[in-house]
């Protein structure tokens, strides 16, 4: 951690110091800020809000929408919800595995992507869903990925 | 500016009523997330940049989502004074043409218009947009069926209004319940309105929203919390993400009027981070509002105060659970709590604490707007108002809908959502979720409510609603969601954490094959327990997807469990490709297409024989269920599989280097069997038996053999010299025939059944049903299939020049085509119901239309025009369609009209019946139910020792695949009880063809389906010829390489 | 069990039929600790009393009446006046039961070298919810027997029951403790890396097991030829 990110969580800490209970509320903007909550943030966060290390480490454990090592460049994220699943979100699944050589929860080596699972994205009409970072993917056909994937690769 | 008194609202109102009723031209776009996700954002940038380029001035407007999910991307034009017209599924080309001869020509493009919204959909009076002029030839918002039962509370201003405009939210009457609340209303009177309304939590257990506020007040504490609960994790629900996108305003007002009912100066709303539009969306509408005073210090000018933050779920679905959430909220981790104590006197911080969903928050402005008893008025006895359902799965119009409680699931799924894509059978429908049941096709007349739900075994939830059809597995949906609720499961308690995980684990063991007769009763134990030992809701109900399967699809656990099979061909070990499973006869498919690939024709076809006797008759007719579970499917399109096995069977019989079949059979058993019928199923039954070592011999009515593939089909389908070759293999094996012997007349079953060791009845169906009208059979009606049986004997009838065919199936198709051959001038099919409902094969509708033979749909026969003592024409009662039956048929329904049509010939073809006279002496025992055959599905014993049954004659006019499937199982356990043992696996390893198992590398890129030559239909209209040709060889070849060999990568997933 | 601190108003509650005295802010549980009714518990600690989580599940009652029918916690179940819990139920037993079937089957079950050997309560609970699985040699230290391995004796005890009637080997009269060789595959790897690891050859084992389980014989020896041992 370079001073830059000490300043980062710095400014994040202090515009929580008035709230209640914000753990959770600094965890999810260093997620943000920083695409992770790495062990040195929450060490360093742990000093400085006197929030203990273990309640830290309890709440990012527990929700998956934490990360502990940085992603990659882009995040694909795969809805797996009962509409997807009975639409053939399966095969979407296998096909994006096939296509990046990892599973969800793993990280490309080249670290350009990173692919996840997700409950449900909440588009089930037009199921099966991808996400691509902030963009999301309706429809998706299993010919279609490796469009996808080029356009969000940069190659 | 701060807003203070009525007139305030009233000013605000002004102005977004302007922006509402379009003072200049308007283009609207969908952007919803699913919206943009369907491309919705792209096209908006498109029309900026295209009406720059024309410099044509319209206002671009961006709205949320207005259900119809299945019609995306939606772009609506909107001139002034005149209705908002939809237009569904733009592309640029469409929105070029909608901008051009719409937004700026002045009228709308009727044939991609989908819609107009001349009539507001919402219930509120204020700022109702509704609009006399409408405009010709577009139909009314509220005459698609999507929309016509529908009643919009909560989704009241979804997609009309702009979710970032307040103005158009007050315009709409907004704010002016929280208004009258905190003016003019004590709390104990808008708790008293809520509760007179009946509205129960949206959120999933239905709890009484008045009584919860209620226990909310009355909490002593000073501090207090109004909650509301966004958290949507349902997968497959998401009406609270629509609502925050497209009305957050609505939201924040319910929690206003919430908050001063029960005295909360605080409050939050939790929504899932998965949902990044609807949190911009909530917190711009947050700023708007606090800017406006109708949040923070005294609110509209009263010294009620309250304050609103937002909080992001981090992805748990437990924590929609209102104890993990007060948690979450706390910064701690979501792990619900043990109730009592409830959040109503210990919640948040330990203080009293009211927690309501997003889509209960949203339709409190509407009570308060329009008094409790009128949305005590709509719904069900014991469930008031509306329910907003996301309806999604395998349906024609997903969607999200809002309708009155109590409509019925058949109106929901089949006039809404339009039914089930690719005339798929229904199956179930799933409810609220993981924590839901599945409701099968004989409970979908139910009124829903919260009541009825429960009933069923299902809940309400947030209103989840996923289709499912015949491709689906019900064991795997168990599965599905116990993976689910496994992984969810905040591991406090230990039914839930353990239970769920051991429950997972028995359904992976059923899925997988290795299922044990007792698993289902453990299922059961297990699930119930965990049921009523869990600490919160999510264990309490994760066993409901396992109980309500057990409960309606047992069937098919039993079917994993004991034959190790999945009709559905999801449970990817125990079946090899889907093809191959879904054929009744189960032949190896993949096999036959990799040796076609390789240029093995007649292994190819001996491999086809192992399974199925008459590949080239197959080849040519059968109706090939396997094809529409083809992988491929899914990819571009399916295998050609049966012209595929056409061209293997004519090149290994027919080609230059034709030879004969290998007649391998095991050794003699010396064990006669009698086959009444020679028909598909006896003759398959035959080949069967004959190379199981039996010996059997077959007692056939007629000169020939082959039954309904000789008597049924027309020779331009199936040349009869191909049925010729097939069946003499078959007698070459040693089968003994007695040509124009009629069991039951000329000879009785007792003595067959005394003679043979064995008898197996494959008489048939081929009885024609009558019309059952007054001279139904005076000269000039002839019956159907006798008609066809007449012309394949080559004995041609005397028709006329003009013919008319009642029915809609295969005979009534091939009687048409036949007679317009035989010199017919004009030849038409009147059919009861609507095309799409007509049973017979599309390929042969469609050639039937080529041909020029003219088709009457919804007619039914009333009354047969008699002159003289002939038929010369038939009355027929014109039918609507009303409502949907158990197979998503809809029935017809007569109407005043009447249609007279003449004719010469009159061929009814309505359907066949088993003629019983075989059964003689045995008719009480072997004669069942609608007068078939009564046999057991298995092993096709009937209640009569050693008398076995099969084909159309058990299972009434079915396919041929179907009676050669039956034939096969019908030699199988018919060699069991004479033998003892199943010589079947002997029999497969006596002609071991061997073929690549390497999977093809190369083939996942789009490649067209290769079709057959047709003969023109000029040409072949006049002629018996053979109307579909063989495919060459390149082209064979070439498809054969499209195979993605599902068997193989099967393998490697049962390996796993 | 909570301290009755508020010295209020008493009211009357039902535990199995019999009515009992109790404090407002009491939780069954304390009324039937305080009672001697027994109720099993895990996740209670008296230590720790006013921080109780209902998560084991071991302390369910039913209610009967006066309360939402159905199983409850006792540990969090707040008493009021009128309200009737059971404490013998099928249901609760069911329950019970099936809670402690769950925790073993989570459990590696490696008793001997398990520093909670001879006061452990899912032993017990084993015991008492009659559930199998256990193997004989976790008896052992309850007796406080060293392990008879480790003494170089072959033990049946790690491929047994408890309960099973057979010989034991060290005092010779029907062990108490087991039906038969465990058919449950899990414990009975466990019970031959034991074994393996204690020096004893594959047929000797299979020789032990022959003269007291010989009826079981040939799973055991499917498993070790699985486990490589024969």
């Amino acid at each position: 951690m370079d001073a830059k990110d000490r300043k980062m969580l710095d400014d994040i800490l202090s515009s929580h110091r008035d709230t209640r209970d914000p753990a959770m509320l600094i965890l999810q903007k260093v997620q943000t800020s920083f695409g992770y909550t790495g062990q040195d943030h929450l060490t360093y966060i742990s000093e400085k809000s006197c929030i203990p290390l273990s309640k830290l480490y309890g709440i990012v454990t527990f929700y998956p929408s934490f990360r502990l090592s940085p992603p990659g460049k882009s995040i694909i994220r795969i809805c797996e919800g009962t509409s997807c699943h009975v639409r053939g979100g399966a095969r979407i699944v296998k096909e994006l595995e096939r296509q990046l050589g990892i599973g969800p929860g793993q990280t490309t080596k080249d670290r350009k992507f990173s692919l996840e699972s997700v409950r449900c994205l909440g588009c089930c009409g037009i199921s099966p869903v991808v996400m691509m970072d902030d963009k999301t993917y309706g429809r998706v056909k299993a010919t279609k990925l490796a469009e996808i994937l080029a356009t969000h690769g940069g190659e | 500016m701060i807003v203070k008194t009525l007139t305030d609202l009233d000013n605000v109102a002004k102005a977004g009523l302007g922006r509402l009723r379009g003072d200049s031209p308007q283009i609207i776009f969908g952007l919803a997330t699913c919206g943009i996700a369907s491309g919705g954002k792209a096209l908006r940038d498109y029309a900026e940049r295209y009406l720059a380029k024309k410099g044509f001035k319209a206002d671009i407007l961006s709205v949320g989502c207005i259900g119809m999910c299945h019609a995306e991307p939606l772009v609506d034009v909107k001139l002034p004074g005149k209705p908002r017209v939809t237009y569904s599924e733009v592309d640029e080309e469409k929105l070029k043409r909608i901008i051009d001869g719409h937004l700026m020509g002045g009228e709308p493009v009727n044939e991609l218009a989908l819609a107009q919204l001349s009539t507001d959909l919402s219930v509120s009076e204020v700022g109702a947009l509704n609009y006399s002029a409408a405009y010709e030839g577009v139909p009314r918002y509220e005459e698609l069926p999507f929309f016509s039962k529908q009643l919009r509370i909560v989704l009241r201003n979804c997609g009309v209004v702009e979710p970032v405009r307040v103005d158009e939210y007050i315009a709409r009457g907004g704010y002016r319940s929280a208004y009258k609340v905190l003016h003019e209303m004590a709390p104990e009177e808008v708790i008293e309105t809520v509760k007179r309304s009946g509205l129960k939590g949206r959120g999933g257990a239905g709890f009484l929203t008045g009584l919860k506020w209620e226990f909310c007040r009355k909490a002593p504490g000073r501090e207090k919390y109004m909650i509301c609960n966004a958290d949507e994790g349902d997968p497959g629900a998401y009406m609270d993400r629509a609502v925050l996108e497209g009305d957050p305003h609505s939201v924040i007002e319910g929690m206003i009027i919430s908050a001063y009912a029960i005295g909360a100066t605080q409050g939050f709303i939790y929504v899932r981070t998965e949902y990044p539009l609807a949190i911009e969306h909530v917190q711009h509408a947050l700023r708007q509002a606090r800017e406006m005073g109708l949040l923070g210090e005294n609110i509209l000018g009263t010294n009620f105060s309250y304050d609103i933050g937002i909080r992001e779920g981090a992805g748990v679905f437990v924590c929609g659970e209102e104890t993990a959430l007060i948690r979450s909220i706390e910064g701690k981790r979501g792990e619900p709590r043990q109730r009592p104590p409830f959040p109503a006197t210990k919640g948040l911080w330990d203080k009293p604490t009211n927690i309501n969903n997003v889509e209960t928050l949203a339709s409190v402005p509407m009570i308060i707007q329009k008094g409790g008893d009128w949305y005590a008025s709509l719904g069900t006895k014991d469930s008031k108002g509306t329910k907003v359902f996301s309806l999604v799965g395998k349906i024609n119009k997903p969607g999200l809908i809002e309708v009155p409680m109590g409509i019925r699931m058949r109106d929901i799924i089949y006039y809404i959502g339009g039914g089930i894509p690719d005339r798929r059978k229904f199956k179930a429908v799933q409810t609220g979720g993981p924590s839901g049941g599945c409701i099968p096709l004989q409970h979908l007349d139910v009124a829903i409510d919260y009541e009825t739900l429960k009933s069923l075994g299902s809940i309400m939830g947030s209103g989840g609603m996923v289709v499912m059809d015949e491709d689906t597995c019900m064991v795997d949906v168990a599965r599905y969601f116990l993976g689910f609720t496994s992984e969810e499961s905040c591991g406090q308690c230990t039914p839930c954490r353990v239970g769920t995980k051991r429950l997972l684990e028995v359904l992976n063991r059923i899925t997988s094959g290795k299922g044990v007769p007792a698993d289902a009763e453990l299922l059961k134990d297990m699930a119930e327990m965990v049921r009523d030992s869990s600490l919160c809701a999510l264990g309490g109900t994760a066993p409901n997807p396992i109980l309500t399967t057990l409960r309606y699809f047992m069937n098919e656990y039993e079917e994993h469990i004991h034959d190790k099979k999945c009709d559905a061909s999801v449970c990817a070990a125990l079946f090899k490709a889907p093809c191959q499973n879904t054929c009744p006869a189960g032949t190896n498919v993949p096999g036959y297409i990799q040796l076609i690939k390789d240029g093995k024709y007649s292994d190819a076809y001996e491999l086809n024989r192992e399974d199925n006797p008459f590949p080239s008759i197959c080849g040519r007719v059968c109706e090939h269920p396997c094809e529409s579970r083809c992988r491929r499917s899914q990819f571009d399109s399916p295998i050609s599989i049966r012209e595929l096995k056409r061209f293997c069977s004519d090149t290994a019989r027919l080609g230059r280097k034709a030879k004969k079949p290998p007649t391998t059979r095991l050794k003699k058993t010396g064990k006669t069997v009698a086959i009444v019928g020679g028909g598909p199923a006896g003759l398959s039954a035959a080949f069967f038996l004959a190379r199981l070592g039996h010996s059997p011999t077959i007692y056939e009515s007629s000169g020939k053999l082959g039954g309904m593939l000789r008597w049924g089909i027309p020779k331009y389908r199936l040349p009869h010299e191909i049925i010729d070759m097939e069946v003499n293999d078959i007698l070459e094996l040693g089968v003994d025939v007695k040509y124009n012997v009629s069991v039951g007349n000329d000879v009785k079953l007792k003595e067959l059944a005394d003679k043979f060791d064995a008898v197996f009845i494959a008489v048939g169906a081929q009885g024609d049903r009558r019309l059952g009208l007054e001279s139904d059979d005076k000269p000039g009606i002839v019956p159907g299939l006798n008609l066809l049986r007449e012309i394949n004997a080559g004995k041609v009838a005397k028709l006329g020049k003009r013919l008319i065919v009642i029915g809609g199936g295969n005979v009534a198709v091939d009687v048409a085509r036949s007679t317009l051959r035989l010199g017919c001038e004009k030849v038409s099919i009147c059919y009861r119901r609507e095309e799409q409902e007509m049973p017979a094969y599309l390929g042969e509708i469609e050639a039937a239309k080529a041909e020029g033979i003219e088709f009457h749909f919804l007619v039914a026969p009333e009354k047969i025009i008699v002159e003289g003592d002939k038929a010369v024409g038939v009355l027929f009662r014109k039918n609507t369609m009303g409502d949907y039956d158990n197979w998503g048929r809809r029935q017809p329904v007569p109407t005043d009209e009447t249609l007279e049509i003449r004719a010469d010939t009159i061929v009814p073809a309505i359907g066949q019946d088993v003629d019983g006279a075989f059964a003689d002496g045995f008719a009480d025992k072997l004669i069942g139910k609608k007068a078939l055959v009564c046999a057991d599905g298995d092993s096709l014993a009937t209640p009569v020792e050693r008398i076995f049954a099969g084909g159309d004659a058990v299972t009434g006019p079915a396919s041929a695949i179907e009676a050669i499937a039956q034939g096969k199982g019908a030699a199988r356990s018919i060699g069991i009880a004479l033998t003892g043992e199943d010589r079947f696996l002997e029999l497969q390893k006596l002609n071991k063809i061997v073929y690549s198992m390497t999977p093809p590398t190369d083939n996942e890129k789009v490649m067209e389906r290769e079709r057959p030559k047709h003969a023109p239909a000029k040409k072949r209209a006049c002629s018996f010829e053979e109307v579909v040709q063989c495919m060459d060889e390149d082209g064979s070849r070439r498809e054969a390489a499209r195979c993605f060999r599902c068997d193989l990568s099967a393998e490697e997933e049962g390996e796993r | 069990m909570m301290p009755a601190k508020t010295m209020g108003v008493k009211i009357k509650m039902t535990i199995d039929g019999k009515e009992y005295e109790c404090e407002p802010n009491q939780t069954v549980l304390d009324v039937a600790g305080a009672n001697g009714i027994p109720i099993p518990t895990l996740c209670f600690n008296p230590l720790f009393a006013s921080h109780r989580s209902g998560s084991c599940r071991m302390c369910l009652v039913e209610v009967v009446a006066g309360g939402r029918p159905g199983l409850q916690p006792s540990c969090t179940l707040p008493v009021s006046s009128g309200l009737s819990v059971s404490t013998v139920s099928k249901q609760v037993y069911r329950a019970r039961r099936l809670a402690v079937e769950f925790l073993v089957s989570e459990h590696t079950q490696k008793c001997r070298d398990c520093p909670a050997s001879g006061g452990c309560t899912l032993a017990k609970f084993c015991r008492d919810y009659d559930i199998n699985g256990v193997p004989v040699c976790s008896e052992c230290p309850n007796q406080r027997e060293s392990c008879l391995l480790k003494r170089g004796v072959l033990c049946m005890g790690p491929i047994t029951y408890a309960n099973c009637n057979a010989y034991c080997t060290r005092k010779g009269y029907r062990c108490e403790g087991c039906h038969s060789t465990l058919v449950n595959e899990d414990v009975l790897r466990f019970g031959l890396a034991a074994y393996r690891d204690a020096g004893f050859r594959a047929e000797d084992i299979l020789e032990g097991a022959e003269v007291f389980a010989h009826d079981k014989v040939s799973i055991l020896e499917a498993v070790m030829k699985r486990e490589g041992m024969l």
